[in-house]
């Protein structure tokens, strides 16, 4: 049991290359944080930072309080889950469990009588003394959450390890690891790419993008109050949708017309400019309903759209309409969550088009013009120049 | 009544039904005249060691016979052998001097291999080419020179006056068999044992080791091959039955006459040290069946 704390970490490879740009992070004790963000954004680094894998080339990285900058990773008492499982092969399930716990020279009855009971938990009994070649993905992959529990460690790091199983066991196994960590109330650290994975696990979520650390949160926060455009974009799915516009006194121009501005939003915005002012708004899909099922209590708009495309998912449908964009949709940040994403050449990505989650009962076809409605308290507002959120309530990253 | 759709029920494999599966002929059948190639190309390979056996197993003028059934078969030249001290204790040489050849060609070559394998060094295929070009050096060329040389600082007639030199072809044919092994480890494994609370050396002895063992067996194979047949320097560097190893042992074997040449023991010998090779080779044919390493990693 121990807190984690980054404190100002680089890591630069000897091209020059920087990993993790200097990161500050504190992971308390028995908290699950989630490192998550887009490939090669440095958030496995980090994590093998912790474990001792890489060395760290600026700032102090401390676990439980100390400094474990120049410690070997045998010596920092941290367990580790790999995302190919990295099973000793030649060992039994029973072997791979208790090796640690063999090169700690621990008694025989004790590795026996720890590996019993973690096999219980993960209901490996009954493969104890097979070699890992003959488990299915999912066996191997609980052997390898196994052979981090049966040490009682400071702290559990986890690279992406459900990333190889297919998407039902992925699901069943989330909700393994999830009760795992709050029985053990060990320290986690999960790495994900897969933010599905990051908002139903973590107690906080780190989100990265190329070596910067954007926004750390609980996940229910990072959804309601993105800090940027990256995190607003990377977090949720579908997509967040964006579109150029302009605020001006009390309406906000969007491209489904001149909005008024809620009183929270204005009061919001108003320390941040006077005027006119081009931005860009981001509404969540669940943000946009059909009129008919607008719900009450709250304010919105009513706007009529080409439906371009529905799909039913059963509980809800996504509405993917067209709508006319005179404001030209430029962001540095934008294109980049479009690159992080593989869709920067897709062309509806760009400015133009946008989904709304409708309820099922509606009879939205494609093809149509539908009257869609715009919830627009949960508008958010973007700073084109560099991203950053201008309706954000507070702004407290990073902070433990 | 409405028909519902019914899934048939999923038949469990049973050891019949795996039979059956198994049955299954994996490919186009043999030709006929593929049997006749292969029965060929066996009797080319195994006839002479055949005639060495039959040999073997003659005496007296029996020898000069081309039968292809030994006339009067007996064991008198092997009983003679064992008798000859001289054979006797090549043997012996033969054998410590291959097992320390092979042992430390093993030891030696599995750090380097590893070194070779995993460090970022510069210049590490430099290293791996120079290894191999001087597994290429023609013995010769170092024989007169170490002949000189052992005789100088007392290594001549000695065990290690050989292993010392077998190893230099020994150790860059370990090295270069055990890098592709190691090679092939995944990295994951090592850094899991790291993380496990190994050293560096624990995380190579306990997990790649054990992995490279298919490697070791091959490399260790060839190795002994080797040493337990080399000749040349073993004639020149060796002038008594106190290193002198059973090839160059057996060049020394004289018949009844200084001027009779002893075909009879010679065969007999020659079948002597080429059994625990084909032991060998048999025994660790299995442990070099590759495979060892799945499920290591996702499959």
């Amino acid at each position: 049991m121990a807190e984690i704390e980054f404190d100002d970490v680089v890591k630069r490879y000897p091209d020059g290359f920087e990993a993790v740009k200097h990161m500050s992070l504190g992971i308390r004790d028995a908290e699950f944080m989630i490192l998550v963000g887009p490939s090669g954004c440095g958030k496995s680094t980090a994590l093998r930072m912790i474990a001792g894998l890489e060395d760290i080339s600026e700032g102090d990285l401390k676990i439980g309080g100390e400094v474990v900058n120049d410690l070997a990773p045998k010596d920092r008492d941290i367990a580790m889950v790999f995302q190919n499982y990295a099973l000793y092969p030649h060992m039994t399930v029973r072997e791979n469990m208790g090796f640690a716990l063999k090169l700690r020279k621990a008694p025989q009855d004790e590795i026996k009588r720890r590996v019993d009971e973690a096999a219980k938990t993960l209901e490996l009994e009954q493969h104890l003394e097979r070699k890992p070649a003959n488990l299915s993905g999912g066996q191997r992959q609980r052997v390898a959450m196994g052979r981090a529990i049966v040490r009682e460690p400071k702290a559990f790091l986890m690279d992406e390890p459900l990333s190889n199983l297919d998407a039902k066991l992925r699901v069943e196994m989330r909700a393994v690891v999830s009760r795992l960590q709050q029985r053990l109330e060990t320290t986690t650290v999960y790495v994900t790419h897969d933010q599905t994975e990051a908002m139903t696990l973590g107690d906080r979520v780190a989100v990265m993008r190329a070596g910067i650390l954007q926004q750390v949160d609980s996940p229910r926060e990072l959804y309601d109050n993105p800090r940027n455009i990256f995190v607003a974009g990377f977090i949720g799915s579908p997509a967040m949708n964006f579109f150029g516009g302009a605020i001006d006194g009390n309406v906000i121009h969007t491209p489904m017309g001149a909005v008024p501005l809620v009183d929270a939003l204005r009061r919001s915005l108003e320390s941040h400019s006077s005027g006119r002012k081009d931005v860009i708004i981001g509404v969540r899909p669940e943000d946009f309903e059909d009129a008919n099922f607008a719900p009450e209590g709250h304010e919105g708009w009513t706007f009529e759209a080409p439906i371009e495309l529905t799909e039913s998912m059963g509980a809800e449908i996504y509405a993917h309409f067209d709508f006319d964009s005179d404001a030209e949709l430029e962001s540095e940040e934008l294109r980049e969550l479009q690159e992080d994403a593989g869709t920067s050449d897709v062309p509806s990505s760009s400015s133009g088009h946008a989904v709304a989650r409708v309820d099922a009962g509606s009879g939205v076809t494609a093809g149509q013009r539908t009257k869609l409605w715009l919830n627009t308290e949960k508008i958010h507002v973007f700073d084109p120049s560099d991203g950053h959120s201008m309706t954000r309530v507070s702004d407290n990253v990073g902070a433990a | 009544m409405a028909s519902v759709a019914t899934t048939p029920k999923p038949t469990t494999t049973t050891p019949e039904v795996a039979k059956k599966r198994k049955a299954r002929p994996a490919g186009p059948k043999t030709p006929w005249w593929m049997w006749i190639v292969i029965a060929a190309i066996v009797v080319f390979c195994l006839f002479p060691f055949y005639w060495l056996i039959n040999i073997s197993l003659k005496t007296g003028n029996d020898l000069l016979s081309s039968s292809l059934f030994p006339p009067n078969p007996t064991l008198d030249n092997y009983r003679s052998i064992f008798k000859n001290p001289d054979f006797t204790k090549a043997l012996r040489n033969s054998a410590v001097v291959a097992l320390s050849t092979t042992v430390l060609a093993l030891m030696v070559g599995s750090f380097c291999a590893y070194a070779l394998a995993r460090l970022k060094l510069r210049g590490k295929g430099v290293i791996l080419a120079i290894v191999l070009t001087i597994s290429t050096f023609p013995q010769i060329a170092i024989a007169a020179p170490l002949f000189k040389l052992w005789s100088d600082i007392g290594l001549f007639n000695t065990w290690l006056g050989l292993i010392i030199p077998y190893l230099t072809f020994a150790l860059p044919l370990s090295v270069y068999i055990l890098v592709s092994f190691f090679k092939e480890i995944p990295r994951d494994l090592e850094e899991a044992a790291l993380v496990d609370g190994a050293t560096h050396f624990q995380a190579f002895r306990k997990v790649v080791v054990p992995l490279a063992a298919p490697g070791l067996a091959t490399a260790g194979i060839l190795t002994f091959i080797g040493a337990w047949n080399e000749f040349l320097l073993a004639v020149t560097l060796t002038s008594s039955s106190k290193a002198r190893t059973v090839p160059a042992a057996i060049a020394f074997f004289t018949g009844a006459t200084e001027h009779e040449v002893a075909y009879g023991s010679i065969s007999a010998a020659s079948v002597v040290i080429s059994v625990p090779l084909i032991l060998l080779v048999l025994f660790f044919q299995k442990r070099i069946v590759a495979g060892l390493t799945a499920g290591a990693v996702k499959g």
